[in-house]
């Protein structure tokens, strides 16, 4: 029977573009954030004061060469995923992948930016960038990890809301699963600001965004009032089935042994009350398995936390019998559709490091086991879920890489 | 602070979709016109926008009749 294991983790994030750093620096609880700029225009509508910045991608001269035409055309969802894909290969120790790796890339919304710079061009001018189409639609993102990589396999973006990356993984991991191919480069992309941080106001009205004054989210706590917005981050994955990766002495950080998918088919915004489909998932997913590591979706909003945290109770009974849970948002900000493959790559360097990061809260939830501070503890099987608006349920189950 | 009740209650109807005089001051938006959870969500941002206040998550159900929006407007 096939096996896929991951063999590069390739984060872009404000906590660094090396997982090694952005896990230790998650177990350290540090958390980079900004204040929102007073300059901007609708600053006055906003209520947030505080986000985690895009990571500056563009100054540091890495894969200068290989990024030169992206970092002129690609809108800049795509040149964080075009990035962080050969971040991800380096990691692997890969020169060239298989000519037939599939690449998917999970994303949220447009390339807003771009798009309401030409719109507003076009509108006001009547004059755009020519190459306005390639440069906003959202297929260029998987269009250029494909050209960096020079590699010719079926490539595709996932866009599930806050589900995206994490359903990427699991697509490509089912894929060489049933023989389509050896390798993957996956993950997701996301990039939201604008001069007026027009996503940040309409999070808002959704009451998902934390506005607290010292930018601080409380996560399965009862403070919880919302997440910390991230305006953008990446992070792409190489996974290749076990023989192919043992052949090229590949470093296997972890396995990937299942995959669940589900849609609540409910409301548009809400969960499906008490989490039933949610449950139904995780529970297919884990089977008797023994989890050692849960990392939630844990957005610290009212819709999900109290929802997630119900569901766990009644899959693993009582805190002494739950999972170590966290939820890696507070500090990497909530990176949307970026947000599963960056969870993953935390669940997996959980693994190699016998080691569950800590997190921020308040007065936490009752009868959770939920990990305020780092823990060292031994980590041999994780599972991250990721639970989008629209009812985009997904989830995905890593082991400790045994022979 | 000082609401405007006739506003409130022609955002409310335009929102609903229905007749301002369905809107009684006391009329539960959820119990009895039906307003599902997103326009309970619109509801409060036509106020938060037109008070430029910021109504909590957990708030919400303190805005669903006219009596009580206007009430917790003018506590504020």
């Amino acid at each position: 029977m096939r096996r896929v294991v991951i063999t590069g983790i390739g984060p872009v994030c404000a906590l660094g573009s090396d997982h090694e750093e952005v896990f230790t620096r998650l177990c350290n609880k540090e958390q980079v954030k900004v204040r929102l700029d007073k300059c901007t225009p609708a600053r006055e509508k906003i209520k947030a004061e505080w986000y985690v910045p895009f990571p500056d991608l563009y100054s540091d001269g890495k894969y200068a060469d290989k990024l030169a035409q992206a970092e002129k055309e690609a809108a800049k969802s795509a040149y964080a995923a075009a990035k962080a894909a050969l971040i991800a290969m380096d990691d692997a120790g890969l020169e060239k992948a298989d000519d037939n790796t599939m690449v998917i890339v999970g994303t949220d919304s447009f390339s807003m930016e771009e798009l309401i710079e030409e719109t507003v061009k076009f509108d006001t001018k009547q004059k755009m960038y020519s190459m306005m189409i390639p440069y906003t639609i959202q297929s260029a993102i998987a269009s250029w990890v494909t050209i960096v990589l020079d590699i010719h396999g079926m490539s595709s973006v996932i866009n599930m809301a806050c589900a995206s990356s994490t359903t990427s993984v699991g697509i490509c991991y089912e894929n060489i699963l049933d023989g389509k191919c050896d390798m993957a480069v996956c993950g997701g992309t996301s990039y939201i600001g604008d001069r007026n941080m027009t996503m940040f106001k309409g999070f808002e009205y959704l009451k998902c965004s934390s506005t607290n004054k010292n930018g601080d989210v409380f996560p399965f706590s009862k403070e919880k009032n919302g997440f910390l917005l991230s305006e953008g981050a990446a992070c792409m994955l190489v996974i290749e089935e076990l023989e192919h990766a043992k052949k090229r002495g590949a470093k296997i950080y972890a396995e990937i042994t299942g995959f669940g998918c589900t849609s609540d088919a409910y409301n548009i915004v809400s969960m499906y009350p008490g989490g039933t489909i949610v449950e139904d998932m995780l529970r297919k997913l884990i089977g008797d398995k023994k989890v050692d590591y849960y990392n939630a979706h844990g957005t610290a909003t009212i819709l999900n936390d109290e929802v997630e945290a119900d569901v766990i109770r009644r899959i693993f009974g009582s805190r002494e019998n739950q999972p170590a849970i966290n939820t890696s948002k507070p500090f990497l900000g909530h990176t949307l559709g970026a947000s599963g493959a960056l969870e993953i790559g935390v669940c997996a360097d959980s693994i190699m490091h016998n080691r569950v990061h800590g997190n921020l809260c308040g007065t936490v939830l009752d009868d959770l086991n939920y990990v305020p501070e780092t823990r060292d503890m031994q980590v041999d099987t994780a599972v991250s879920a990721s639970l989008g608006f629209g009812g985009h349920n997904s989830a995905v189950m890593i082991e400790r890489y045994r022979d | 602070m000082k609401a405007d009740k006739e506003f409130i209650r022609e955002s409310v109807a335009d929102i609903i979709g229905c007749e301002v005089s369905d809107i009684k001051d006391d009329t539960n938006f959820v119990k009895e016109l039906e307003v599902n959870s997103i326009q309970m969500l619109e509801i409060v941002a036509a106020v938060e926008d037109e008070y430029d206040i910021e109504v909590k998550a957990s708030d919400l159900s303190k805005y669903d009749t006219i009596d009580k929006i206007v009430s917790a407007l003018e506590e504020m």
